[in-house]
């Protein structure tokens, strides 16, 4: 066994493919793990400076004879970029041509009835040019992917209030004023106490709310 | 089409989602408070309204503080201090859009975000008879505050008023600012000429000699030093004879230079200064009838559809207005984001009248 020490942009998916594991589950739940798994619930979100716990990879011995042919399935996991794109008022932004482009190739497509954004990527695509047509206007996303942080980091925290439309950089405001308001706003719009502060019951409305 | 938004995403490998709404529009809005609006000003009074524990002072002083009287308006705001200034973020969902208002006491802010493209400028203060919005350090300190300033970047009037004004002496007098009447040995000053106020009387104008302007020798000793002569002094100005309250009764008016262009504050004057913010609000009293067309027609910043927008108020008034109409200006019920801000200011001119005639009030926006 040996340990991995998380670098930004990484996720179980993308780490699992690195030691050749098809199935990221198989790290995930291995019992040396289970430090992490409370930490971190989600395997597609971690924090750089996570240490995972990389068990022995183990050759499957099969026999057969020759001249046979025989049929081998393998446990794989597909990735995915699954995006849901919505108004400001929670309507879901569906039926909108949309641009995906990564390495060099583009994926059109239209956003589903729930605003929804599905295309299976590389486990260990860093990134993806999104561009949306709505209305005749043009909106472009430089998506930062395995980038999103455990929503209990403050990274995290904005990084879920910005994509959801609460955390804006405001010029002229320090950082931590705009994370304050972005807190208060959502703390405001959720019947939460309005602190200004992040709480348990913030993270757990907001990790319902933007879905991971 | 603007930058990509860079977000952070995660890749699924099971159940979740990333979710992203289409970011809000950030809006800004300065907050210019005169003198005697300050802050510190107002929070005093209010202060000094709790110790008595008298319920409707308290109210009402609090209602025009910023940002508690907004605050107390929307709770959503999100009010921040930094090195003494007074801020405020508010996000409105529906209209998507975050508002960032500033609060500024002194005159060079106040030209700077004039100058400052895309925002809105909101005055909340005395109109000074028409001369202009007039800044000065908390506390009513008599001084040349109420006229070109102490330290004319940052204190005193922004002139943006006609080139002659009617002020009552006890005015002068009371506020003790240096100033320059109209001599007599000019011709009186054309209706044109004139603020609004003053035309009236424009058929009854007398020279007067500064002894002529006050029955009390030392009052008329202090009036001479203030036009820069002599009590004894032969020089005559132009006057008239008016009643501008109960208080003072019957009194001498005095005609002073006031102007908007070339005036003693330039640069800081609507002469010298090209508006590049987008919407305007002069606050302070009777603003339509001073500066309305001083702005418009002979300064010529005209509207251009939904952009440079202005906004006065239509009689004697007081600040609670201002609180009002920044409240319906950030709760506008539809989608404002990169939208025209002609229907958007109008519903905030709307919903800030009919709560001032429901308050009894006497003025209006328009």
């Amino acid at each position: 066994m040996t340990t991995h020490t998380v670098l930004p942009g990484e996720c179980l998916a993308s780490i699992a493919e690195r030691y050749g594991f098809t199935n990221p589950r198989v790290i995930y739940d291995h019992p040396a793990n289970e430090a992490l798994r409370r930490a971190r619930p989600d395997p597609n979100v971690l924090l750089a400076g996570d240490e995972v716990v990389i068990p022995d990879l183990k050759p499957r011995v099969v026999t057969g004879a020759t001249e046979q042919r025989y049929h081998f399935v393998v446990d794989r996991q597909p990735t995915y970029l699954r995006l849901r794109l919505l108004n400001p008022d929670d309507t879901p932004r569906s039926g909108l041509p949309y641009r995906l482009e990564y390495q060099g190739q583009v994926y059109p497509g239209t956003t589903g009835a729930d605003g929804s954004i599905v295309q299976e990527v590389p486990s260990w695509l860093p990134g993806a040019l999104l561009t949306v047509t709505d209305g005749g206007r043009e909106e472009q996303y430089r998506v930062a992917l395995g980038y999103l942080d455990p929503v209990t980091d403050s990274g995290g925290l904005k990084q879920r209030l910005q994509n959801l439309g609460y955390y804006v950089e405001v010029p002229g405001v320090p950082e931590d004023v705009c994370l304050r308001h972005a807190i208060h706003a959502y703390q405001h719009a959720n019947d939460l106490p309005p602190t200004g502060y992040p709480d348990t019951r913030l993270y757990g409305k907001l990790v319902k709310e933007y879905c991971s | 089409m603007t930058a990509p938004a860079v977000v952070a995403a995660s890749r699924r490998t099971g159940e979740g989602d990333n979710t992203l709404i289409d970011p809000p529009e950030v809006r800004r809005i300065v907050l210019a408070q005169g003198i005697q609006f300050t802050r510190e000003d107002s929070l005093k009074l209010y202060n000094d309204a709790v110790a008595r524990n008298d319920a409707y002072e308290t109210w009402y002083y609090r209602s025009i503080l910023f940002p508690e009287g907004l605050v107390d308006r929307l709770p959503g705001l999100f009010a921040w201090e930094l090195d003494g200034h007074h801020h405020a973020l508010y996000l409105n969902l529906a209209q998507n859009v975050v508002y960032q208002i500033d609060l500024v006491e002194d005159k060079a802010a106040f030209r700077q975000a004039l100058l400052t493209e895309g925002i809105a400028v909101i005055y909340n203060g005395h109109a000074r008879y028409g001369r202009g919005p007039c800044f000065g350090p908390p506390g009513v300190f008599p001084g040349d505050d109420w006229e070109n300033g102490s330290a004319p970047d940052t204190t005193g009037i922004f002139r943006m008023g006609y080139p002659f004004v009617g002020i009552p002496c006890h005015e002068i007098i009371g506020h003790g600012y240096h100033t320059t009447p109209l001599p007599a040995t000019e011709p009186p000053p054309t209706r044109e000429q004139c603020d609004p106020e003053l035309r009236p009387h424009l058929g009854a104008l007398q020279a007067r000699r500064v002894s002529e302007m006050h029955a009390d020798a030392m009052l008329v000793e202090h009036l001479a030093d203030l036009f820069g002569v002599t009590p004894d002094s032969d020089e005559r100005f132009w006057t008239f004879l008016a009643v501008e309250d109960q208080e003072h009764g019957r009194e001498v008016h005095v005609v002073l230079y006031a102007g908007w262009e070339n005036t003693p504050t330039a640069p800081a004057d609507l002469g010298a200064t090209d508006f590049a913010c987008r919407m305007f609000c002069h606050f302070g009293c009777s603003t339509f009838q001073h500066n309305y067309h001083i702005l418009r027609t002979w300064k010529g910043w005209k509207r251009e559809g939904d952009d440079r927008l202005a906004y006065w108020q239509t009689d004697l008034a007081k600040p609670i207005g201002t609180n009002m109409f920044l409240s319906y200006l950030l709760t506008c019920p539809k989608r404002q984001d990169w939208q025209p801000w002609g229907d958007w200011a109008a519903y905030a001119v709307r919903q800030t009248n009919r709560e001032l005639v429901a308050g009894g009030y006497g003025w209006r926006v328009i």
